[in-house]
């Protein structure tokens, strides 16, 4: 293999690698997150409307850690 | 994606327009003809299902607005509205076979992003002046401005690629699950072939369900940034509920 290829692979084996170790703590939080939302809808349903748009916005900032993750992969797959 | 269409302008040369801008271009006159439209249909009396679905409309969106930022709507509905229903269709967009969604492109969420980020200081410095909005970023302690300011950008970035993401992910699982039906299992795609029917049926309602919500996130997100920098602290304590007397969350 030539170093330009070896670079190559070691961005693919980088890139994806980034987004798999960075989207599982933000996947543990979304589910911890959505799984107390249905549980406070259960106790009280009449409160479903907040709840549920807090629960947007709070997934929301939870997700951009992966999204930051994401951007990172993006870098170095494309960057040269 | 990455399709460019040449466009000739009399003498002045060719101009050279990605896809996503003619998308953007379509979606706009799409919606300022379905604008003029239902204000033409717009009656003062009787019950029409389409004014009646355009009202419901505006007054979920009034509310909402409502709820966030605990102000009189007016001001914000037409930047908010129109963020919603312009995303909403961009997203849409995907659907028609042979086009791809605008906000599938890292540009047009990132100039939304823009508005948004722009807006903010705009809101925020028309609600409580120049001299109370800058001194937000000193609260709740000068050592935190740094913070605040990057959060301020990080937010907006976060806002932009979080849209791109969704979208972009939804229109490239059909070309992964098609070139894999296509290529990989080259011998045998005829047996496969339903099975691709199928799955992309699947993937079709995943990314109507995703082109709504990422909408409403990106909307209730700029409205909840925009709620921060109208609200002062004071304000915001007023119209917090009052704490319930009763601790309902400690199962027994």
């Amino acid at each position: 293999m030539d170093p330009e290829t070896q670079l190559q692979v070691v961005r693919i084996v980088a890139a994806g690698a980034t987004i798999a170790i960075g989207s599982i703590a933000p996947a543990l939080a979304e589910g911890k997150a959505l799984a107390q939302a249905l549980e406070s809808i259960a106790r009280q349903p009449d409160a479903s409307d907040t709840i549920s748009r807090t629960l947007f916005v709070g997934l929301a900032m939870v997700e951009s850690t992966a999204i930051y993750c994401l951007v990172m992969a993006f870098i170095i797959l494309f960057v040269k | 994606m990455g399709k460019t269409f040449e466009i000739t302008l009399g003498g002045l040369g060719t101009v050279a327009l990605p896809q996503s801008v003619l998308a953007t271009w379509g979606v706009m006159i799409f919606l300022m003809a379905l604008a003029l439209f239902l204000r033409h249909c717009l009656k003062r009396e009787g019950l029409e299902p389409l004014q009646n679905a355009l009202e419901l409309f505006m007054e979920q969106l009034c509310a909402l607005i409502r709820e966030i930022v605990h102000a009189d709507p007016a001001p914000y509905v037409p930047f908010v509205g129109t963020l919603f229903v312009f995303v909403f269709t961009a997203n849409l967009v995907g659907m028609i076979p042979g086009l791809s969604s605008p906000t599938a492109d890292l540009s047009v969420t990132a100039g939304l992003a823009t508005l948004v980020f722009v807006s903010v200081p705009f809101y925020g410095i028309r609600a409580r002046g120049v001299g109370n909005y800058l001194r937000s970023y000193l609260k709740p302690n000068p050592f935190l401005l740094p913070f605040n300011l990057l959060g301020e950008v990080t937010r907006t970035l976060a806002l932009a690629i979080r849209l791109f993401g969704n979208i972009m992910s939804g229109e490239f699982l059909f070309l992964v699950v098609v070139g894999v039906i296509t290529t990989v299992l080259n011998g045998y795609a005829t047996v496969f072939m339903p099975a691709g029917y199928i799955l992309t049926l699947f993937l079709s309602i995943l990314s109507l369900i995703t082109a709504a919500i990422q909408a409403y996130i990106f909307t209730v997100l700029a409205l909840v940034y925009v709620g921060s920098a109208v609200q002062s602290e004071q304000k915001r304590a007023e119209d917090a509920p009052a704490p319930p007397e009763t601790a309902e969350g400690s199962p027994a």
